[in-house]
């Protein structure tokens, strides 16, 4: 099938979308695609941490400036995706005071708001820390749901004309002497094919920027990193934890509804497909985030994940003035005489708006328009979800629940998918927070493949979508498997092997 | 760390649903959301500083069936009761609830007040106050108060036996049901002991069974040095309230962390469980007399909690005579102080159904259960004479005993 548009964007995850919402509020008719869902990449694997800046005053201050700036703006243009919890970097007796006060002094320095606690007033606020804490810095760090915030933007931009195919990937690139002439790509479910004009085309591919851009004969200097992080059965603080010294491994623990998120690692990777979590990082993450919080120690885990980031080699980062060390945006017009391709990788999920902003900016003057950005006034829609752990909890009991441990009612699922548009059960599971509590699904997922079938929803057959379910929850289960999880997988393989013969 | 880390904690649940099958209270109504949601998993929407919003928890009766059948051990009527006090402590409680749980003042009050309380109850005025300002069921029956006290029967009474034993008797008892009492005094001289009543107030459960901590904890602060007494002067202690026993031998450590309770458990028992190991070294006086009656026996939930077995139906099968059967029902549905309040009478009821059921179907001529809740309700439900076990086996024992035996 032949399609034309005027921007062309790749890439679903908050960069792409956050563009696509942008380009649509300027009046730009923009289509997206996107070869998984929204969220396939590193926008639906990372940390949800709402940096305030504070991870990047020393180390990074231009970065953290960037941060403390988006971190203001999306409180008020997102208010439904953020938990407004506060972070403390805790300093223990090995860290000592002396980056403390270096870190204190950067926050001052990056316009981030840093109060000194006493060892006390920090207990007493988190009773879960260390008692043998030095102190802690608070800062205005928070929770971020990526998915949320992803799809609001998605769903605005669509309100303003923007258009997206997901499950759509580009297979190939037809060039013309300096620029992109054609761009093809598949419908990888169904085997539909496109060919796509587009007079510019945006690679927001993220880890996926430079193996994109090698369609296009062209390069960029940049390696690839691992970041693994475990999900907790139970919340453990109700604030933001990071280890007060440079960053490192297993120095954040990051509340996220009714979980907590420790993390991260850092490994090379050739490749940006096939990764998992390796038990040394499981024991590295527990062994570090535990000296903060002992409790770790004891906690039960009920899933580990990995994403990857984009890592450049400097030369890439700040050979335009223009861009920020945070995040990379390369005119390929400039760089390499492809006058209609553009590329922005790296940076942050709270700064998505910013590099959709400034990529936005760029197109405009390439494309000789005057068109103002809007973003950073105008709210997100959805702010009125329900979003609290005490607003799901009041609907214990109101209705039909089908998912017991995140409280997920029926009707939310029939809601999400009266919407439409919903490929395969990833689809649905990146729409609500079914199966992202203690059993992870297994109560739940065969409850609502029954409503897919009735609904005639389900696409191919109940027993395969099951089974694709369970192997890629087994592949999070793996690696935190002990203790009571043990015990729950047992069960779970007495349901599906013992009553449902998988 | 393990200690800190207690296994209340809801990270062992497997979500197996296994205790939803035996809450006696969602059993019957859908206003409460049964115990695998209402425990372990609502615990993971609750943050320190949000308000409650579980309006039903008030409505777990608290009876510890659901984490009898648990798997992973998790304490999930603690993890309730908790939840339950902090949703009272926000809300307010009734003075209601204040009156149903300070019952023992009425006690205090003494012999003299019985007979003005007892008429006053049965008035119709005073029952359409009692309904309508005060929230306790006018179809309850308030229970009569005695005209003597079990204390003061016992100062009058000469104890003498060989070894000496401490009798926790309960607020019940004393001012309420004298006669279980008198036959657990009876029973245990008749094995050779000689009681003693250690200084004691009520078990604090009322108040917490209305999530009312501080209460509680206030009680058990001056009962647990009291009892520790008795155990360092070398006695052990009996109780034959199951729900009094429960409570010290439970909550005073597990959830009220009182100092020495640890103690004051490993050294209290259940009347009937004493007198099984008693019964196990031989030295249970077992000279029984024919008792031809026709009765069935309840265990009370806080009974199965204890986890000792039912001791009382093993000495009671030792009766000639008696045909004893044990009634397969869940729980009576009182739940303490529950059940009197008017906004939770049908659902007690409704949970009481099963059992009056269970029991009709026996055709009993009297009832037995260790638990004066149970043995009200069961009045209640059936109209049955309704004893406690040790009234039966004190007639098994003795005779020519005065027999104005319960009501
Ligand atoms: C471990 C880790 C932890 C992080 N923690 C945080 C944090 O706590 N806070 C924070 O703010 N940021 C965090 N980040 C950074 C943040 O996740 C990323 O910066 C952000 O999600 C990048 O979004 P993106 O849209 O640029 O890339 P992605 O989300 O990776 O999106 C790229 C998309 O392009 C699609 N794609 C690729 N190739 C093709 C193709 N050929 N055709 C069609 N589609 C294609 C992919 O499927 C993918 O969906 C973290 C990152 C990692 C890896
Ligand atoms: S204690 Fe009893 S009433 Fe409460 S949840 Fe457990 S089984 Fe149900
Ligand atoms: S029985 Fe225990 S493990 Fe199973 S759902 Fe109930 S609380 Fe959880």
């Amino acid at each position: 099938m032949k399609l034309q548009t005027e921007i062309l964007i790749i890439g679903g995850g908050a960069t792409g979308a956050g563009i696509l919402r942008d380009l649509s509020l300027r009046g730009i008719p923009s289509l997206l695609i996107e070869k998984g869902d929204f969220l396939s990449g590193a926008s639906g694997r990372n940390h949800g941490l709402f940096h305030s800046g504070g991870r990047y005053v020393v180390s990074d201050p231009e970065a953290a400036r960037e941060c403390i700036a988006e971190n203001r703006i999306l409180r008020k243009i997102a208010p439904h995706c953020i938990e407004e919890t506060d972070g403390f970097f805790v300093s223990l007796p090995e860290d000592g005071p002396d980056f403390r006060d270096r870190f204190i002094q950067a926050c001052k320095d990056a316009n981030v708001p840093a109060h000194l606690l006493s060892r006390d007033e920090a207990l007493s606020l988190e009773p879960g820390l260390t008692p043998t804490l030095l102190s802690a810095v608070k800062v205005p760090d928070g929770a971020i749901d990526p998915f949320e915030l992803v799809l609001s933007n998605a769903k605005d931009a669509e309100t303003y004309g923007g258009k997206f195919l997901l499950h759509t990937g580009v297979t190939s690139l037809l060039m013309e002497e300096n620029k992109v002439k054609t761009v093809l790509a598949k419908d990888l479910l169904h085997g539909e094919e496109y060919q796509i004009e587009a007079s510019h085309i945006i690679n927001a591919t993220g880890a996926w920027a430079d193996e994109f851009l090698k369609l296009a004969g062209l390069r960029v200097a940049m390696a690839l990193s691992k970041g693994s992080m475990l999900i907790t059965n139970q919340r453990l603080t109700h604030r933001v934890i990071n280890r007060c010294r440079p960053p490192s491994d297993g120095d954040i623990i990051v509340p996220n509804h009714t979980v907590s998120i420790l993390g991260t690692t850092s490994v090379r990777l050739e490749d940006a497909e096939n990764f998992e979590v390796t038990p040394q990082e499981v024991s590295r993450l527990i062994r570090e985030t535990s000296r903060m919080i002992p409790a770790i120690e004891e906690a039960r885990f009920i899933r580990a994940y990995a994403g990857i980031r984009p890592l450049f080699q400097s030369e890439e980062k700040g050979d335009d003035r223009a861009i920020s060390r945070g995040f990379v945006l390369i005119d390929h017009g400039k760089k390499d005489g492809i006058k209609n391709l553009i590329t922005i990788t790296g940076g942050k999920l709270v700064t998505y708006r910013l590099m959709a902003e400034k990529t936005s900016d760029l197109l405009c003057q390439k494309m000789g328009i005057h068109a103002p950005c809007s973003t950073h006034l105008k709210p997100l829609p959805g702010a009125g979800k329900l979003s609290g752990l005490k607003d799901r909890l009041k609907t214990l009991g109101k209705s039909e629940t089908l998912c017991d441990c995140e409280l997920v009612r029926k009707e939310e699922v029939e809601e999400v998918l009266k919407e439409g548009k919903l490929k395969n059960l990833q689809d649905i599971l990146h729409r609500t927070r079914l199966a992202k509590g203690t059993c992870q699904g297994g109560f739940c997922v065969y409850r609502l493949l029954g409503i897919l079938n009735e609904s005639g929803l389900a696409e191919g057959d109940s027993n395969n979508i099951l089974k694709g379910f369970l192997e890629e929850r087994w592949k999070g289960i793996r690696p935190i498997l002990w203790g009571s999880a043990v015990k729950e997988e047992e069960l779970m393989e007495g349901i599906y092997k013992g009553l449902f013969n998988l | 760390m393990h200690n800190s880390w207690p296994k209340t904690n809801s990270d062992v649940c497997i979500r197996c649903a296994t205790c939803m099958a035996v809450c006696p209270v969602s059993r019957v109504t859908p206003l409460f959301p049964g115990p695998k949601h209402a425990g372990p998993g609502a615990e993971r929407f609750r943050k320190p500083g949000d308000p409650s919003v579980d309006k039903w928890i008030d409505l777990c009766i608290g009876c510890h069936l659901c984490d009898l059948v648990c798997p992973s051990g998790v304490s999930i009527s603690e993890m309730n009761l908790i939840a339950k006090a902090k949703y009272l402590d926000e809300k307010g409680r009734p003075f209601r609830d204040w009156l149903l749980t300070h019952s023992y003042l009425f006690g205090q009050l003494g012999s003299f007040s019985s007979s003005v309380l007892n008429r006053l109850f049965q008035n119709g005025v005073v029952k359409w106050f009692v309904e309508s300002i005060l929230g306790i069921d006018r179809r309850r029956e308030l229970p009569a108060y005695q005209s003597s006290t079990f204390r003061q029967w016992f100062k009058s009474h000469p104890s003498k036996g060989q070894r000496k034993i401490a009798y926790f008797y309960g607020c019940y008892i004393n001012t309420n049901e004298v006669e279980v009492g008198k036959a657990t005094v009876q029973v245990l001289e008749a094995n050779g002991f000689e009681v003693f009543l250690p200084p004691q107030e009520c078990c604090g459960i009322p108040m917490l069974g209305n999530g009312d901590f501080n209460g509680a904890r206030k009680m058990a602060l001056k009962n647990v040095p009291s009892l520790l007494q008795a155990i360092q002067s070398g006695s052990d202690i009996i109780f034959s309230s199951t729900s009094c026993g429960h409570m010290i031998k439970h909550e005073y450590s597990h959830l009220l962390n009182i100092p020495g309770s640890e103690e004051v458990a490993k050294h209290t028992f259940d009347l009937f469980e004493y007198l099984r190991n008693l019964l196990e070294s031989g030295n249970l006086n077992s000279r029984f007399k024919k008792l031809p009656i026709k009765a069935a026996y309840f265990a009370p939930c806080h009974l199965r909690s204890l986890g000792i077995g039912l001791p009382a139906l093993e000495i009671l099968r030792l009766i000639p005579g008696l045909q004893i059967d044990n009634i397969e029902a869940d729980c009576c549905g009182l739940g303490g102080t529950f059940g009197f309040k008017k906004e939770k009478y049908e659902i007690s009821q409704e949970i009481g159904k099963d059992l009056k059921e269970a029991i009709d179907r026996l055709t009993p001529e009297i009832v037995l259960t260790d638990c004066e809740g149970c043995r009200m309700q069961i009045r209640h439900l059936t109209g049955l004479k309704v004893l406690h076990p040790i009234q039966i086996l004190r007639d098994a024992l003795l005779q020519g005993i005065d027999k104005e035996v319960g009501r």
